[in-house]
């Protein structure tokens, strides 16, 4: 075996927080092979990112390399002087982004942003570049390349832009190209279609890749060598083949277990025999328009749910899967009365939602409540925990104010959390936990329906799976409703009972859980489900 | 949106703005106690209830404000501002002798300001805490709040008297001839009125820029360019900088109208022939037409100026370009 191309040996990345210098990354070694693909599997604070900022020179200000060394064709990076590593980012080393949506500068055309990188690191002329840069263009199969490059990325869709970004690492065909979560922010169709091209691409230039996830089923099917990182160390490292079929250390064993197995298990269908009462929530034909264009007063309108219907029985789950663009977020909205429906009916608990005004609607949005996707955002930073739980309940409820503190501080224990963190700010608190306090914010008015839009998305794999546990207990213990927007094939696997599948704005495929993954009747939802990433591809199975 | 039905429709809106002004200027100047023919009886040292009445009708001032109103209004959409009462000119003629040196100073200011006050901004986002963006804040802050008349005395001292660089007043020597010198001439006098009044808002557009700046160096797109192995000038200059504008900008043409009333301060002290000298003296005369037409073409001036910070903001942004 030749030489590798890059090796990472000892490495420890510091970073200077108010406590002194803490370190982010220790004592890791890795290489990289020509030609390879080499991925780093780890949640976020593992130090897989840093690594690959680290390879680039492009730690934060407050980051440094405390010990090892970086080597790239005999040369030690982090010895080398600025424009010697300027000389090779970009040029021998490209390197992708996890957010295709603001990654790439939104005052330049895209094509003036990969000609830029061969004007730079090439000396080529004005049109020379430009010529090249619609070739790129167009082997990252942006149709219609040459028309396309002098748009702006606000013209183009999340996968659009992120294959403009792996256009713009390629450009001047690197050794090495580092691909950071390149996909998480994408649809799971798009991802499939990015990690196509990339395995392409990284075939017909020889380039070495690192790729950078937290999804083993990524691993597994776009790998040839793994290393597992957590808080900052090496777990564990070897061939993909090797690791997801013989883990030695209990987190790498973990990681696998939380990749979805959409084959499900058999289940008996006892459920079939319990609907005698009527639904808890009941959509018929729900339609959802938004103006998108006004000018001179002639409105267009965008029909973003289309006559949906679908009911949810008391105590089960619906979950509404789709991609970005779908609608389903629209739709569970629509019937919270977040947004305007145009028309339809929604029935919650024998009220009619839609023709709610006033004093009526305010009261009744105590029995409909929402936990949103991103707790880093949805919890107001200038309220303390408790505030935020009881908010509700001094605007809602009909507690009396002397028994409300006592009932925060139930909810509080409910979801997992102390009484005492009543006291402190969203900041305080972990993702997962903001996230528990979202949910007690929820359970605050004693809704009967809750509507989770994307709740776990925005947290690591494990965390995910300790909320989703959270959020079953709870379903159990006061039999709540949920109505679960996701856009994640496993999580709605775990928790729903019946599945609705919304493609641009209409329902494609409604049944109970076992119908639609097993037996799925339309190619949109086989699609989607062959589109998640799973490890049965490397999966050795012993022979009879 | 096509950048001419853009155009079309704010020249519209600025119209119906003006109009709105035109009143409500009007209105405001009517609910003052006292006219031109109290100011034109205590210069004849007093006069009877008869002559005052009479000079009264003879301006039009008998009738009720509504017809006024109505009747400027009418006369204004004719460009016709009327007659002053203290000058006996037209005040059409009037502004149009002062405005070119109004525009020419509120807009260098403007322009100088903004150049300055950009570079510093970006000047101080590189280094936010180090000793000399800290020197650049205190300096800005300084311009800020000093008072325009005094900035700008100091200035004469210092550039006119103590080391005689630049002349003490007016806006041009009337002894050069030819065009060329004479424009190197009023641009020679431009040059301590401009500094005067753009030191007051250097300190707000660094300030911004700074701020403006620090968020977008820390965006994704610049850690982008800095993969893409682009030189630190590169990066600044041309990634994050015109990113990092559009915030400057919407202030600076928030900040026309303050640009004008700034300059009516320093006109003063420079002995600048422009349109703030003709206001100080039309308001103590209580020349009505004069002051109206003067607060008619300052709103001219702030509709323009938004246009244009309109038209630039569309050029820097292309999402601006498709919103209405």
């Amino acid at each position: 075996m030749s030489a590798p191309l890059l090796s990472v040996e000892n490495l420890r990345i510091e970073l200077a927080t108010r406590g002194g210098m803490v370190p982010v990354v220790d004592d890791l070694s890795l290489w990289l092979n020509p030609g390879e693909t080499l991925s780093i599997v780890g949640e976020s604070g593992s130090g897989k990112s840093m690594t690959a900022l680290a390879v680039m020179g492009l730690l934060p200000r407050i980051g440094r390399v405390a010990a090892g060394r970086i080597m790239f064709e005999g040369q030690d990076m982090t010895q080398m002087e600025d424009a010697a590593l300027r000389r090779i980012r970009g040029n021998q080393i490209g390197m992708i982004f996890q957010e295709p949506m603001t990654s790439l500068n939104p005052v330049y055309t895209v094509g003036e942003q990969i000609a830029e990188v061969l004007r730079h690191h090439q000396n080529q002329g004005a049109a020379q570049a430009w010529a090249n840069a619609v070739d790129l263009l167009d082997a990252v199969r942006i149709p219609n390349a040459k028309g396309r490059a002098g748009t702006y990325p606000h013209e183009m869709s999340g996968g659009q832009r992120q294959r403009v970004m792996i256009a713009m690492a390629l450009a001047c065909r690197p050794k090495i190209l580092i691909a950071d979560e390149p996909t998480t922010a994408l649809d799971v169709t798009v991802q499939a279609e990015i990690f196509d091209l990339m395995r392409e691409l990284a075939k017909e230039t020889k380039t070495a890749t690192i790729l950078i996830t937290h999804d083993m089923g990524v691993v597994a099917e776009m790998a040839d060598r793994v290393v597992v990182m957590l808080k900052g160390e090496k777990v564990e490292d070897g061939t993909v083949t090797d690791l997801i079929n013989r883990p030695q250390h209990d987190y790498t064993k973990s990681l696998i277990a939380s990749v979805p197995h959409l084959t499900p298990e058999t289940r008996d269908e006892s459920e079939v025999a319990a609907q005698v009462d009527q639904p808890l929530l009941s959509v018929r034909d729900l339609t959802v328009q938004f103006p998108v264009k006004k000018r001179w007063g002639k409105r267009e309108m965008f029909t973003a749910v289309n006559g949906i219907s679908f009911d949810v029985e008391r105590g089960k789950t619906l979950a509404i899967v789709g991609e970005s663009g779908s609608g389903k977020t629209t739709a569970a909205l629509a019937v919270a009365r977040l947004v305007a429906a145009q028309a339809g009916h929604v029935t919650l608990d024998r009220t009619d939602m839609l023709t709610l005004e006033g004093e009526a609607l305010r009261q009744a949005r105590a029995n409909v409540q929402v936990i949103f996707q991103d707790p880093y955002s949805s919890l107001n930073p200038r309220l303390r925990a408790g505030a935020i739980v009881r908010e509700p309940m001094d605007n809602l409820g009909n507690l009396p104010a002397a028994q409300r503190d006592a009932r925060v501080a139930e909810l509080f224990e409910q979801v997992g959390l102390e009484p005492a963190q009543m006291h402190l700010f969203p900041h305080q608190f972990s993702g997962g936990q903001r996230q528990r306090i979202s949910i007690a914010r929820a359970l605050s008015t004693n809704p009967s329906l809750i509507i989770c839009d994307e709740a776990v998305s925005a947290l690591d794999v494990i965390i995910q799976a300790q909320i989703l546990d959270l959020l079953k207990d709870l379903q159990r213990d006061l039999d709540l409703t949920y109505l679960f927007i996701s856009h994640d094939l496993g999580v709605v696997q775990q928790m729903c009972d019946d599945v609705a599948v919304m493609y641009m704005g209409d329902i494609v495929e409604y049944g109970t859980r076992n119908a639609v993954f097993a037996s799925p009747q339309q190619d949109y939802t086989r699609n989607l489900l062959a589109a998640v990433p799973s490890v049965e591809s490397v999966i050795e199975h012993p022979a009879p | 949106m096509g950048f001419l039905v853009v155009l079309a429709q704010r020249t519209l809106y600025g119209l119906l703005l003006l109009l709105a002004v035109l009143v409500l200027n009007f209105t405001m100047i009517n609910l003052a106690p006292g006219d031109v023919v109290d100011t034109i009886a205590a210069d004849m040292g007093g006069a009877s209830a008869e002559l005052v009445a009479q000079i009264r009708a003879e301006y039009g001032l008998d009738q009720p404000v509504i017809v006024q109103l109505g009747n400027y209004v009418w006369r204004v959409f004719q460009f016709d501002l009327g007659q002053s009462y203290f000058y006996n000119r037209p005040v059409t003629e009037m502004i149009f002798e002062r405005l070119p040196a109004t525009l020419l100073l509120v807009f260098s200011a403007q322009i100088f300001a903004l150049v300055v006050g950009i570079l510093l901004g970006v000047f101080a986002a590189q280094r936010p805490n180090g000793i000399l963006s800290h020197i650049v804040t205190l300096f800005a802050l300084f311009g800020y709040a000093a008072p325009v008349f005094w900035t700008g005395i100091l200035l004469l001292i210092a550039f006119s008297l103590k080391i005689p660089l630049f002349p003490v007043a007016g806006m041009r020597d009337v002894t050069v001839e030819g065009f060329l010198p004479q424009a190197l001439s009023v641009a020679h006098h431009l040059v301590l009125p401009m500094l005067t009044l753009g030191s007051i808002f250097i300190a707000l557009y660094s300030r911004l820029c700074r701020a403006s700046m620090l968020e977008v160096l820390g965006s994704d797109y610049v850690r982008t360019a800095k993969a893409k192995g682009l030189s630190p000038r590169d990066v600044t200059m041309k990634h994050a900088l015109k990113n990092a504008l559009p915030p400057v900008v919407t202030l600076a043409g928030l900040q026309f109208s303050a640009v004008i009333s700034g300059a009516v301060l320093v006109e003063t002290v420079f002995s600048w022939p422009g349109l703030g000298q003709l206001a100080l003296t039309s308001i103590l005369a209580r020349d009505t037409p004069t002051i109206l037409g003067i607060l008619f073409f300052s709103a001219l001036v702030v509709i323009v100026g938004n246009l244009l910070t309109d038209l630039v903001l569309r050029l820097i942004d292309p999402r601006v370009r498709g919103k209405a």
